[in-house]
C-alpha cells in the first residue's frame, strides 16, 4: 500500500476544515485535506436548476424514524449550497446542560470566548447584516406579522458580496457572489502550499508507535477508483462533519485503543419545526422565488420564553414538494394533495404562501447507529420532546392566525414521497456525535478539539459542538474551528508555548 | 421479457434487489406483510406488455394527477420514465393496476378513457390499497408533480402554471422588495443581526 508523508492531513473540506489547513499552511507546515465528495470548481460547477440528479450528487442523507440529516460531500463542503445565513450562537445556547445538570459545553467554551473567533471568520466570509432595502418580500411580511403582535424580528447576517438575488443559494451561487469557502479560505489554503485532494475517502485511523515518529497517525484512505492508500501525519484533524466524523472514528476502534464511548452519541438536531400558511386578505404579496433564498429576518423574541429563534423560509418548488404535502386546511383532512385542489394551491404558492420555522435549543439525545454500512440517527420521541414540537408548532401557528392569516395543513413525507405518520425532525444544523467534553467519560475531544486519549488527533467540525444553538451553525462551526486552529498552530507551527500538558491516557497511549 | 420484468439492470430481478429499488432512499420499512408478489414477478394482463397502451395510461394518470395544465401529458408523465428513478421498472404494473381500479370503481377497465372524476376515483382506490401498491402509487403521484412544479428538465422554462421561471431572470431590486420597506420592520432585539 503506497503511504505518503505529511506534516498534517484535514479529513473533509467544509466549515470545519477550512481554518486548519489555512492556519496551519500559513504557518509553514505541509497540509494536505482529503475530501470524500467531488472537486467543485466555483462559482463554474454550479447551476441554476431543480434537476435532482444533480442535487444528489452533492446532496446526501440519512433518516432514521424520528430524525434525518441531510449533508453536503463536496468540495467545500456545506458552504456551497447553504443559504448564507451567518450568525453567532445566542449566550443561551452554552448554557444547556444534560440530564445529570452537568453544562454541555467545556468551561472557557462560550460566546464571550468564541466572540473573537466569529469576528475572524465574518471578516474572511465579509458577513454583514442585511441592508434594509435588501430584505426580499417574504422576509418583509414575515417581519410585519411580527411587527403586529408586539414581537421583535432582526435582519439577520449574510456571507455575501454583491448579491443579485436570484434566490438559488441552495443550488450554488453562479454568480460568486455567496462567500462560501471557495472564494476565501480554499483559495488562500492553496496559495500557502495546502493540498487539495477530492474523491478520496478517509476509511480508518490508527495510531501509530513510538518509533514510527514524528508521525503519529496512519489515515487509510479509498479514492474514486477504488485504490487503497494511505498518509502518515504528525497531526490529523477530522473535519468529516457529524455524521462523516463519526463514521471515520467508529470505523477505527482497533487502531485507537483509548477512543471514548461516546462517538456517535449526544448528537444535537436544532429542532427544526416548519409550517406553511396562506396569506389573509389585505396582506401584501410574499415572493418565494425572488430575492436570496433566505428572507433576510430572524427573530430572538422567543429565545428566552420557549427557546426558540424564528425565520421565514422560501422553498423552490422542487424542495417544497420534496419535503411535505400541502393543502388548505378547508379542504378538510381528507382532501387531496394532488390533482384539482394542489394544483390550485400550487397557483398561488409564490406569492400567497407563507412558510415559517423555528429552531430550538432542543437537548442533544439523538445517536448515531450502524445500519449496515450506514450510519443512521436515532431518537427517542420522548414527551418532552412531543411537547417542544407541538407548543412550537401552536406558536408558529398562532403568529398566522393573530395576523388574520391561516396555517395549512401539512404533512412531511420521506424519500419516496410517503407520508410520515409521527412527529419528524429533518435537520441540516446537525451538531454533535464526537463532542468537546471535560472528559472521556462523557465526549470525545477536549475543549481544544483533541480527542481524549490521543495526542496529535483532533476534530474540529460540529461533531465537537455539544448542544443545539438555534441558529444556522455554519458560523459557530467555522470560528469555533478558527480558535482550534489557533491552538494548533501555537502547539505545532512554534508559536509562544501554551501546550497543555497531554492528560495520562495520553501519556499512556505515547 | 418485459422492462418490468428485466428491471432496472437489464437482469432478471430477485426480490431482493426489487425490494431494494422500491425503497428510492432504501427504506425497506415501507413494505409491510401484504407485498404482491406479482409487482416483482411481472405478472399482469398481456395487453399491459403493450408499450403504447401503458403510455396511455400513464399519460392519463400525469393528467389526473395535475389536471388541465398545458404541459402536455405525455411530459407530465415524462418522471415515470426517467431510468434514474426506480419505478421505471413497474409501470407495466401500474398501468394494469390502474385498469383493474378502473373496473371495479366505474365499471370501465379502460383507464385513459375515463372522465377525471372517475380517473380519480380509480387513483384514490390504488392509495387506499395499502403496502406496495400505495407506495407505487404514491411515489408515481410524487414524480409527476416534482417534474411539472419543479421543472426539472428544462432548467429555463421552470413551470408557467405556478410563475416559477426556472432559471433566474434578472429584473430590477424593486421586483424583490418593496419600496419603504423600513415600514414592514419591527423592533430590532440584537445587534447586527446577532443575538447577545
Amino acid at each position: 500500500m503506497e503511504t505518503r508523508l505529511t506534516d498534517v492531513l484535514v479529513v473533509g473540506s467544509g466549515f470545519g476544515a477550512a481554518p486548519p489547513a489555512l492556519r496551519l499552511a500559513e504557518a509553514g507546515l505541509r497540509v494536505v485535506v482529503l475530501e470524500k465528495g467531488p472537486d467543485i470548481d466555483a462559482p463554474g460547477d454550479f447551476r441554476q436548476t431543480q434537476d435532482p440528479g444533480y442535487f444528489l450528487r452533492y446532496y446526501h442523507g440519512s433518516a432514521g424514524d424520528h430524525l434525518g440529516m441531510t449533508w453536503i460531500e463536496g468540495l467545500g463542503g456545506g458552504s456551497g449550497f447553504y443559504e448564507m445565513v451567518s450568525l453567532r450562537a445566542p449566550s443561551p445556547a452554552f448554557e444547556a446542560r444534560d440530564g445529570n445538570g452537568r453544562r454541555l459545553w467545556p468551561s472557557g467554551v462560550d460566546r464571550a470566548t468564541l466572540d473573537p473567533y466569529y469576528e475572524i471568520a465574518e471578516r474572511m466570509l465579509n458577513v454583514q447584516q442585511i441592508p434594509v432595502e435588501r430584505v426580499p418580500r417574504s422576509g418583509l411580511v414575515f417581519s410585519r406579522m411580527m411587527k403586529n403582535l408586539g414581537y421583535s424580528c432582526d435582519r439577520a447576517a449574510y456571507a455575501v458580496r454583491g448579491c443579485r438575488g436570484s434566490g438559488f443559494c441552495v443550488s450554488g451561487c453562479i454568480y460568486g457572489a455567496k462567500q462560501s469557502l471557495h472564494m476565501n479560505y480554499i483559495p488562500r489554503a492553496r496559495e500557502a502550499g495546502a493540498e487539495y485532494r477530492t474523491g478520496v475517502e478517509a476509511t480508518s485511523v490508527r495510531a501509530l508507535g513510538p518509533d514510527e515518529r514524528p508521525a503519529r497517525y496512519e489515515v487509510t484512505c479509498r479514492d474514486a477508483g477504488g485504490r487503497v492508500h494511505a498518509y502518515r501525519a504528525a497531526v490529523v484533524v477530522l473535519a468529516g462533519g457529524t455524521v462523516g466524523t463519526a463514521r471515520l472514528l467508529l470505523a477505527s476502534r482497533r487502531g485507537l485503543r483509548h477512543l471514548s464511548g461516546e462517538v456517535g452519541r449526544r448528537v444535537a438536531f436544532n429542532g427544526g419545526v416548519k409550517t406553511a400558511g396562506r396569506l389573509g386578505p389585505g396582506w401584501p404579496d410574499g415572493d418565494m422565488f425572488t430575492g436570496q433564498s433566505h428572507p433576510g429576518m430572524i427573530s430572538y423574541h422567543f429565545l428566552e420564553s420557549h427557546g426558540v429563534t424564528i425565520q421565514a423560509a422560501k422553498p423552490l418548488p422542487l424542495q417544497a414538494i420534496a419535503a411535505a404535502r400541502l393543502r388548505f386546511d378547508e379542504n378538510g383532512p381528507g382532501s387531496r394533495y394532488w390533482g384539482e385542489p394542489h394544483l390550485r394551491l400550487m397557483r398561488k404558492y409564490r406569492r400567497r404562501v407563507i412558510v415559517l420555522f423555528a429552531l430550538g435549543l432542543t437537548p442533544a439525545t439523538a445517536r448515531l447507529e450502524r445500519d449496515g454500512d450506514d450510519l443512521k440517527p436515532r431518537l427517542e420521541m420522548t414527551d418532552e420532546l412531543r411537547e417542544y414540537y407541538g407548543r412550537t408548532k401552536e406558536l408558529l401557528h398562532a403568529i398566522y392566525r393573530g395576523n388574520g392569516c391561516r396555517p395549512l395543513d401539512v404533512e412531511f413525507v420521506d424519500s419516496g414521497g410517503m407520508a410520515r405518520d409521527d412527529v419528524f425532525f429533518s435537520t441540516t444544523h446537525q451538531l454533535g456525535s464526537c463532542p468537546m467534553s471535560e472528559s472521556a467519560e462523557s465526549g470525545v475531544v477536549d475543549a481544544a478539539g483533541a480527542v481524549h486519549g490521543h495526542p496529535g488527533l483532533y476534530v474540529s467540525d460540529g461533531a465537537a459542538l455539544p448542544g443545539s444553538i438555534a441558529v444556522s451553525t455554519s458560523l459557530t462551526i467555522l470560528a469555533n474551528a478558527e480558535r482550534i486552529a489557533e491552538g494548533l498552530v501555537r502547539r505545532y507551527a512554534g508559536g509562544a508555548a501554551s501546550a497543555a500538558e497531554p492528560d495520562a491516557s495520553s501519556r499512556a497511549a505515547a | 421479457m418485459s422492462a418490468a420484468r428485466r428491471g432496472a439492470n437489464g437482469r432478471g430481478m430477485g426480490r431482493r434487489e426489487a425490494l431494494r429499488l422500491l425503497g428510492l432512499a432504501g427504506g425497506a420499512a415501507m413494505l409491510g406483510g401484504c407485498t404482491p408478489v406479482r409487482v416483482f414477478m411481472g405478472w399482469y394482463p398481456s395487453d399491459f406488455r403493450d408499450d403504447q397502451l401503458v403510455r396511455r395510461v400513464l399519460d392519463a394518470f400525469a393528467d389526473t394527477v395535475v389536471p388541465g395544465v398545458d404541459a402536455g401529458s405525455e411530459k407530465l408523465a415524462r418522471p415515470l420514465y426517467d431510468e434514474r428513478f426506480p419505478l421505471h421498472g413497474y409501470l407495466n404494473y401500474l398501468a394494469a393496476d390502474l385498469s383493474r381500479r378502473a373496473k371495479y370503481a366505474c365499471g370501465d377497465p379502460r383507464f385513459h378513457l375515463l372522465s377525471r372524476a372517475d380517473r380519480t376515483r380509480a387513483i384514490d382506490a390504488g392509495l387506499r390499497a395499502g403496502g406496495t401498491t400505495e407506495r407505487l402509487y404514491t411515489g408515481a403521484i410524487f414524480l409527476v408533480q416534482l417534474g411539472f412544479f419543479a421543472g426539472f428538465y428544462d432548467d429555463g422554462a421552470g413551470c408557467p402554471a405556478i410563475d416559477f421561471d426556472g432559471r433566474y431572470r434578472p429584473g430590477s431590486p424593486a421586483d424583490r422588495t418593496y419600496a419603504l420597506a423600513e415600514e414592514f420592520l419591527a423592533e430590532e432585539l440584537g445587534h447586527g443581526g446577532n443575538h447577545a
